[in-house]
């Protein structure tokens, strides 16, 4: 059995390097500029500066620079986002195909995306228990992004509990599928339900130009940086399955 | 007349004619079996005895009636893992299963079957922990009857549609049970989020009308508040019926590759 993945590191190793750049000098540029270098300068009617009235004092300053948690909270959403794409086309593609690297890739992308949604709920809840007075307050959008962490948690509970490798991938593409549809759910919960805390959509109500730039900078930079981490998991993941074929290998060499 | 012409032909059974006939056989086995209304509806009036006295000392506010309602759905959702694990439980211990496979049918027909009883039984479970919510509870669940139900069905429709397609991948893997409930339920959730809205407001509209009645106010007609309460269901209702076809188009799809040996 040959090595698979051994001959296409080289384009691996590009992909991953360019990612790796584009995402951490782009993280810290947009964390600079996002944390430092914009004034906090915002207008009052702003969604940052209005105070609702459960929250704890009634110094709207009190929410000044608050809204920079924004810089991590909404890129780490988008990437769920694409994680949660990636999950599903690649199942999709398994299916079709059979070939383990797409398994390799939805097992990378859910690792991933454990640690992207946790972010994404872990900042909106610091920001709510600040701004809202509540971190938690059960709204669909945030039931529907924990319930997806909780599928990202139940598809490497199905993949650990099963040990034939070819039922496993079979098991997983068929279950990242499944896990699609949760991610439209959360996106358009607020415009199903209606009335909730959450704003729909920040961008409508951000109108620092500012704010628009760091906004800019920070989704595609942050972005990279996670679908690097995507692909070194995956490199390490197919590497690893590589290794394991060469190891077969040799031990069926030794016994003839 | 050549010698191939006089042998009798057979003619596989398509997929309507497949789930008919895969259909009886789920009922023959319900009826031997008791897998569903036996383990899902005992469970269901268990629970509903258990939250009735949980909640024994409290008048029936509308706190108290919007707990009880999640307190059903949540009896609900525990009836349907049992009774699919033990439906699918019992063709995995007799080998059932591998000869069901064998079957000229398309598999499509054999996932339909299992999903058109397996709905059938739960809503028999679900009627089970209606009634028992009405008595033992104090809920007027028998009033918004007509309009619970549909939410019911359509609850049922979807939850069983990925359970059995969950409940078939996981079947022969170790710790199956523990399995299909840790991997379904973040699937069905989204169902449950619209289940459980329109389950809580149908019965408080009629819980405020009886509320009304009580003090001597005057009262909407039993049609008036069907009326009132499915025009503030009816989107949940829309938006049920739009992910139960999801979860079955997926499943027909997918049932194919989750059976593949």
């Amino acid at each position: 059995m040959n090595p698979v993945f051994a001959p296409r590191r080289e384009l691996f190793f590009w992909v991953a390097a360019v990612l790796c750049v584009v995402g951490v000098v782009g993280t810290v540029w947009a964390m600079y500029y996002a944390y430092i270098s914009i004034p906090p300068h915002m207008p009052h009617d702003s969604f940052f500066i209005m105070k609702p009235e459960n929250a704890a004092g009634n110094n709207p300053m009190k929410l000044y620079h608050s809204y920079r948690i924004f810089f991590l909270h909404l890129p780490s959403a988008y990437a769920t986002m694409f994680v949660s794409l990636t999950m599903g086309l690649s199942g999709i593609l398994y299916l079709i195909s059979k070939k383990r690297h797409w398994d390799s890739l939805i097992s990378a992308a859910t690792q991933v995306g454990i640690a992207t949604c946790l972010l994404t709920m872990a900042t909106g809840f610091f920001w709510g228990d600040f701004a809202w007075g509540i971190g938690w307050s059960g709204e669909p959008r945030l039931n529907a992004v924990l319930v997806l962490w909780l599928s990202y948690l139940a598809l490497l509970a199905l993949r650990h509990s099963i040990p034939d490798p070819n039922k496993r991938a079979q098991l997983t593409a068929i279950y990242a599928i499944l896990t699609l549809p949760i991610y439209p759910f959360a996106k358009y919960a607020i415009e199903i339900y209606g009335e909730v805390n959450h704003p729909p959509n920040l961008r409508a109500i951000i109108g620092d130009e500012n704010i628009i730039n760091a906004r800019s900078l920070a989704i595609p930079s942050l972005i990279s940086l996670y679908a690097f981490f995507v692909v070194l998991r995956f490199w390490h993941l197919e590497m690893r399955r590589d290794m394991s074929r060469i190891r077969r290998a040799m031990q069926e060499l030794g016994n003839s | 007349m050549n010698a191939s012409s006089d042998q009798p032909t057979h003619r596989s059974p398509g997929l309507i004619e497949g789930t008919r006939v895969l259909f009886s056989r789920e009922l023959a086995l319900e009826r031997q079996t008791f897998a569903w209304l036996g383990a899902a509806g005992l469970l269901a009036i268990q629970e509903i005895v258990i939250i009735g006295l949980g909640f024994r000392d409290e008048v029936l506010s509308d706190t108290r009636l919007a707990l009880s309602m999640a307190a059903i759905w949540l009896a609900f959702l525990f009836a349907g893992v049992v009774g699919i694990n033990r439906s699918l439980g019992q063709e995995n211990r007799d080998g059932a299963f591998d000869a069901l496979l064998l079957m000229p049918t398309p598999r499509a027909s054999i996932y339909l079957a299992k999903v058109i009883s397996g709905t059938i039984f739960l809503c028999g479970a679900s009627l089970v922990l209606l009634l028992g919510a009405g008595l033992f509870l104090n809920l007027p669940v028998i009033k918004a009857m007509p309009l619970l139900l549909p939410v019911m069905v359509l609850s049922a429709g979807g939850y069983v549609a990925i359970g059995t397609l969950l409940g078939s991948a996981v079947m022969g893997v170790r710790g199956r049970e523990a399995l299909l409930s840790v991997t379904i339920l973040p699937l069905v959730v989204p169902l449950f989020l619209m289940a459980t809205g329109a389950g809580r407001d149908v019965v408080l509209i009629f819980h405020e009308q009886d509320m009304l009645a009580i003090s001597g106010a005057e009262t909407m007609s039993y049609s008036e508040t069907l009326g009132t309460a499915f025009s503030d269901v009816a989107q949940e209702l829309g938006l049920l019926l739009a992910v139960d076809s999801l979860y079955l188009g997926l499943g027909i799809l997918l049932y194919e590759k989750v059976v593949e040996r």
